[in-house]
């Protein structure tokens, strides 16, 4: 029997030491302003295997022992309606949360993967207020079409890198991950 | 000698043969005098102006922009979707296509309850009301010229070689991704939303699309696709049977009249938003507005209280007529009622939306047989109540418009209501989910209450205009509950405040309505006009300007022999005219 045990312990140990996936506690994601684009970067995660934690109202007491915090930005009116909170008190929130999170030594990483089409007044507000809190920036191509990220990241030694898709985000996931220590 | 002959000759095949979209012109807004197609996407109104070129009439290039929509926009409306178009045609013949879909016999109270509440299977295939665009196709095609094989043809070369995703399909596909993902995954891309510059293909609705082109509507309703619908609905649950499509008619009616300031317009009547266009204009119609401009906030005070009474009243009164015993449109829509209704406008403040449901609806029932407004008041005033909530229809819905060079006029809209419909895909299409249109909770008295066979009451007003017995403008809108405010602001625009057509479309829209308390509007209007509103005592709402939110108006013009497209700016459309003499 105990070596049964021991048998299984040592395959999930050896499973994810080779097969370069990180354990589920590693990330935890949260949306900037209440749009559903987080649950896609959940869905790309689990390809790569992460069983990222999605909490849309996560605050700074509920990070756990994760290496990085992925937020995704697109201001959604419909999602802070249902979250019943406003435009103000998200940014409070998330300030909130990403110094909290870089007192723990996490990682923030900040995403926008809607493009063009998820541009607009409320969402600029999210983008403007999130870029100061990256450690690294991923943006689907079009997001960027008038410059906002670009400008936002100049002089900064920050690492902004482009998507071709929703899907194509993929790569600079695993290549930020890979270099954070959460995939190998 | 014989390697020359071989090559001109395959010369003249592949020009015969070569797709015929080079032979027509594309531009957000084009004039041409040889006919001209505005839709809610550029390769729609090219698949119209295509079948006008090839010498098709308006309703020809109409089926084909109907079909190209469902294959280019399918979140917005396609085979498993519903609407209504007018024509007016230069012989004098006037036709109102109903196409609403119906609510399927197992679609009762009974069965609700069940299944828990309206909301809850909105999402589900039980939200399905039996789809009514190919039989709209299929009257339509009795005033069409060309068969319907050659008008499906633009649609099934697009859903075969695919075509590039725009902005507005990838934010709806974004928007609608967890739907999506849990009810129809293989319309995804490997599981994520399609993203703008990626190539779209739909072999499933090309084939879907061949059957129809090859066995007519009917394939829809009684043949093989009926079959595919009935099976999936019977192995997920739902409430559509083959029956229900068997028994399903589009109705061809006359197109209700009005007028506003001399100009004729053509709407379609019960249960669309056509009355309440006519029945708000009739009120405007007793106030200078020619004297205000777009901005000017009392123009919008006094079109927003307009909006909210005509809501009001369309909303307690008006419904499907064939299985209502009492719809008084004929009362609705009169100028005496009319008379009635302005004098509820304080002009110092704005109503208060706590009493809208309760104190200001009207009734227009005294009017029914043309009484003067004196007769009515002088008699005992009765007032009706509203029960139960309002509803807050999606932004969905896609809207053209369509003239040929002979002057018939083709306004057309059609919807699968919200985006991507219940987010189940048969065949390739999507299915509506119009069955949220009806009552939640049966109202004694509701014209809207769920009944099998019935037709939901929606917002859509597809309108042609004349002016001196010729067609000037033909439009519509989608926008749900924006609809009536955005046509109603737009022919304001063109008639009161004189703009041309591509300005009033351009110009910032706002909302008059009762499913919202407060002014919704676009950015731009300057804010000393924003100030006033909210002193008047307006509760406002801004949006970015502009927004998909307030529609995609697609619209013509016709003066002296010269038409003019506009696609809409909110949406990424287009016009798109014969290659003849069409110029930007």
């Amino acid at each position: 029997m105990k070596n049964q045990i021991f048998r299984m312990i040592l395959s999930i140990a050896l499973l994810s030491i080779f097969s370069g996936t990180a354990l589920a506690a590693d990330v935890v994601l949260t949306p900037f302003g209440q749009s559903p684009d987080a649950m896609m970067v959940r869905v790309v995660l689990k390809k790569l295997g992460i069983d990222g934690r999605l909490e849309k109202l996560l605050q700074a007491d509920e990070l756990q022992d994760e290496k990085v915090l992925i937020t995704v930005v697109a201001g959604s009116s419909k999602g802070l309606g249902e979250a019943g909170i406003d435009k103000d008190a998200e940014i409070e929130r998330m300030k909130t949360l990403a110094a909290a999170a870089g007192a723990k030594g996490m990682k923030v990483l900040v995403m926008h993967i809607g493009g063009k089409g998820r541009r607009g007044t409320l969402t600029d507000v999210f983008i403007v207020e999130s870029v100061p809190m990256a450690d690294a920036l991923i943006v689907v191509e079009g997001g960027d079409y008038d410059g906002l990220f670009t400008g936002l990241v100049e002089g900064k030694e920050l690492q902004m890198l482009i998507a071709p898709s929703v899907r194509g985000t993929s790569e600079p996931l695993q290549q930020v991950l890979t270099e954070w220590g959460v995939l190998q | 000698m014989k390697l020359r002959s071989c090559l001109i000759i395959i010369g003249i095949c592949w020009l015969a043969l070569s797709p015929a979209v080079h032979a027509v012109r594309l531009a957000p807004t084009l004039q041409s005098t040889e006919g001209m197609v505005t839709a809610a996407h550029p390769l729609a109104a090219t698949a119209g102006a295509e079948i006008l070129e090839k010498g098709g009439n308006a309703v020809d290039a109409a089926i084909a922009v109907s079909l190209a929509l469902g294959v280019v926009e399918p979140y917005a409306s396609g085979l498993g979707g519903e609407g209504y178009m007018v024509a007016v045609m230069q012989d004098g013949r006037e036709l109102a296509i109903d196409f609403r879909s119906t609510a399927p016999a197992l679609a009762t109270y009974d069965n609700l309850e069940k299944a828990g509440k309206l909301r809850d299977v909105r999402y589900t295939p039980k939200g399905y009301c039996v789809a009514g665009v190919p039989a709209g196709i299929g009257k339509a095609l009795e005033l069409a010229s060309l068969p319907l094989q050659d008008l499906a043809a633009p649609a099934i070369r697009l859903a075969e070689q695919g075509f590039e995703i725009n902005d507005t399909f990838s934010s709806v596909n974004m928007d609608r991704w967890e739907i999506l993902f849990k009810n129809a995954p293989e319309f995804l891309n490997d599981g994520m939303p399609w993203t703008a510059g990626e190539t779209f293909r739909n072999p499933a609705l090309a084939r879907t699309l061949k059957v129809m082109a090859k066995k007519g509507v009917a394939a829809y309703y009684h043949g093989e696709l009926a079959d595919n619908l009935d099976r999936f609905m019977r192995e997920n649950d739902g409430w559509a049977r083959k029956s229900d499509l068997q028994n399903y008619r589009a109705l061809a009616k006359t197109p209700i009249k009005g007028t506003y300031r001399g100009y004729e317009l053509y709407v379609p009547g019960s249960p669309v938003g056509g009355p309440r266009v006519l029945a708000t204009l009739n009120i405007l119609e007793h106030f200078n507005l020619a004297i205000m401009n777009w901005a000017d906030p009392l123009a919008i005070h006094i079109m927003q209280e307009a909006m909210i009474l005509t809501s009001l009243d369309q909303r307690r009164w008006l419904g499907d007529p064939e299985t209502n015993g009492y719809i008084p449109e004929k009362g609705y829509i009169s100028k005496d009622y009319a008379r009635q209704r302005m004098m509820q406008i304080d002009l110092s403040r704005a109503s208060d939306p706590e009493t809208w449901h309760t104190e200001r609806v009207g009734d227009p029932g005294p009017y029914e047989n043309g009484e003067s407004y004196v007769d009515v008041m002088l008699e005992t005033r009765r007032k009706a109540v509203i029960e139960g909530t309002t509803q807050d229809a999606p932004p969905s819905t896609t809207h053209f418009s369509v003239v040929d060079k002979a002057g018939n006029a083709v306004a057309w809209t059609q919807t699968i209501s919200s985006f991507f419909g219940t987010g189940n895909m048969v065949d390739g299409y999507f299915l509506n989910n119009e069955l949220g249109n009806f009552k939640g909770v049966p109202v004694e008295g509701s014209p809207i209450n769920l009944e099998p066979g019935r037709r939901p009451r929606t917002t859509i007003a597809p309108l042609v205009v004349k002016q001196d017995g010729k067609v000037r403008w033909v439009l519509g809108s989608p926008g749900a509950g924006r609809i009536g405010s955005t046509v109603i602001e737009i022919l304001v625009n063109l008639i009161d405040f004189d703009m041309n057509l591509e300005l009033a479309i351009r110009t910032p829209k706002f909302t008059g309505y009762d499913a919202y308390r407060e002014i919704q509007l676009e950015d731009d209007f300057p804010q000393k006009t924003v100030d006033l509103l909210e002193q008047l005592g307006h509760k406002v709402k801004r949006y970015d300007h502009p927004d998909l939110y307030f529609g995609g108006p697609n619209a013509i013009a016709i003066k002296d022999g010269v038409m003019t497209g506009v696609g809409s700016i909110r949406r990424n459309g287009g016009a798109a005219a014969p290659e003849k003499q069409a110029r930007k």
